[in-house]
């Protein structure tokens, strides 16, 4: 009977054996990498949509941004709560504390990308209603960038890759010169066709929109550079002198 | 800077047990020493008081400066250790009244005028934060107090002889969390004056409390650097996997 009480599978000894010293630590941050990984790809295809539903005025794709945006807030909301439980139980330091610290603010700016691909299916559903007009051209090229500074962003993470993220951050200013030039161009427009202002209002909005999409992205950029690097510094130093000079 | 240490090796018969040691240790800050049991980094603290005297077959080859001078080979032990006092892992106090063990290093000393050394006991029961609890048992036995209470008394022991530096091995390894933290306010009140050189095995007590932290291990320093940095971005990744617990 003795014998019995402690008969041990061998096969499950051996799996005990190989866990890593902290093994249900590395299984919590492993988990919150994967749910930041999963969050990142949803909101790349939510942009792709904003973008397709831009381009064909599709309401009912603009709808379904829409509704998605729940999806991605709840997505925010568990990664917050894990990466305050695992603060709080394993208090992680070092690189898992960069991570950990980081992605809490990550996600903040993933979900305000978020946010903008609902805000601007709202338009493209109100524009959809209203007489066509001639769309800037230019907008192609802003969102191509921006949809290209976010993608950028989440493989320099998923890579570990710093320059790529340093690259994203100089991307942000090819954005900023496409939102002056349609700005601009909206402008001209509005006066040739005063009619059209309610579009072209509404085109105007989005445009801003993208432009914030873009700078949440060079946001998420300094955070993967001090999460790869260890380094606040480039966050608070050069870039923002070069935003104030 | 207080002490510096320069290519220190030591072997305990034909085991190296510190290897190539160069540091410099601040004044009036606190220096933690991390590392995994056997790393060294017990044998260098004493190395710093040369504690390692007592040893049978130690061999300490290189240079420990204390303000300039060589420990080992222009100062003797006993002056070296009233500027280098120790507080270790249990509480040692000697099994005599709380005031005779606070009294005993200027005893020693040669002080005997009672006002004198009714001044130091004070003054450093009071340094250690515990005058208002014990004044009234002064002479009662030392054994009596708590844990917590004998060992801020080890330490008013050790400030008595009015030391310049305080080594500390695990002070708190035997303490409750709320008598470590009084010891780790304490270690921090205290670097105002003293400069502070701490063993410990909590990773957390070495990021709240000191300034600068070494990592040892299998007796060589690996990475020795600010606190802060050390513990937010370490630069080895052996400092990194002991610090996250992902050893062996």
């Amino acid at each position: 009977m003795k014998d019995a009480e402690f008969n041990i599978d061998i096969y499950t000894l051996v799996e005990v054996l190989k866990m890593s010293t902290r093994y249900h630590y590395e299984e919590e941050l492993a988990k919150i990498n994967d749910s930041v990984f999963a969050m990142g790809a949803d909101i790349e295809e939510a942009i792709d949509k904003t973008i397709l539903s831009f381009r064909n005025l599709d309401t009912k794709l603009a709808i379904e941004i829409m509704k998605h945006d729940d999806i991605i807030d709840a997505m925010e909301y568990q990664i917050e709560e894990d990466c305050v439980n695992i603060v709080v139980k394993q208090q992680p330091i070092a690189s898992d504390w960069r991570k950990i610290a980081s992605y809490t603010r990550m996600i903040a700016d993933m979900e305000r990308i978020a946010d903008h691909c609902g805000d601007i299916a709202i338009y493209v559903k109100e524009l959809s209603a209203m007489a066509p007009v001639k769309v800037p051209e230019r907008f192609s090229e802003i969102f191509n960038i921006m949809k290209q500074m976010v993608s950028d962003t989440f493989s320099s993470f998923t890579e570990g890759n710093p320059l790529k993220a340093a690259n994203v951050i100089g991307m942000d200013d090819q954005v900023d010169k496409c939102f002056d030039e349609i700005t601009r161009e909206i402008a001209v427009l509005m006066k040739e066709q005063p009619d059209k202002i309610p579009q072209y209002i509404d085109y105007l909005l989005i445009n801003k929109y993208i432009e914030r999409m873009a700078d949440h992205a060079a946001n998420i950029a300094d955070w993967v550079t001090f999460i790869v690097n260890g380094e606040l510094k480039l966050k608070f130093t050069d870039r923002y002198k070069k935003e104030s000079e | 800077m207080k002490f510096k240490i320069d290519s220190l090796n030591l072997n305990y018969g034909s085991f190296q047990a510190l290897k190539d040691i160069s540091m410099d240790i601040e004044a009036n800050a606190i220096t933690a020493l991390i590392g995994p049991s056997g790393c060294g980094k017990s044998t260098f603290l004493k190395t710093l008081n040369r504690m390692n005297d007592f040893e049978d077959n130690v061999a300490i080859k290189g240079l420990v400066t204390l303000d300039g001078t060589d420990i080992y080979k222009d100062m003797n032990a006993i002056e070296l250790r009233q500027k280098v006092g120790m507080v270790f892992q249990q509480p040692n106090p000697f099994p005599k009244t709380v005031y005779d063990n606070v009294a005993y290093g200027p005893r020693i000393r040669g002080v005997k005028k009672k006002a004198t050394l009714d001044e130091v006991v004070e003054q450093s029961l009071t340094e250690v934060g515990i005058w208002d609890e014990i004044k009234d048992r002064l002479h009662k036995s030392a054994l009596g107090l708590s844990g917590g209470q004998q060992q801020r008394l080890c330490m008013a022991r050790t400030l008595a002889v009015k030391p310049e530096v305080i080594l500390m091995d695990e002070p708190t390894s035997a303490l409750d969390p709320i008598s470590t933290m009084k010891i780790e306010d304490l270690a921090t009140e205290l670097k105002k004056k003293y400069t502070i050189v701490i063993v410990t095995h909590n990773m957390q007590q070495a990021n709240r409390i000191s300034d600068k932290t070494a990592f040892f291990l299998l007796g060589e320093l690996i990475e020795y650097g600010t606190t802060q940095n050390l513990f937010l971005n370490p630069k080895n990744k052996k400092t990194e996997d002991y610090i996250t617990g992902r050893f062996g």
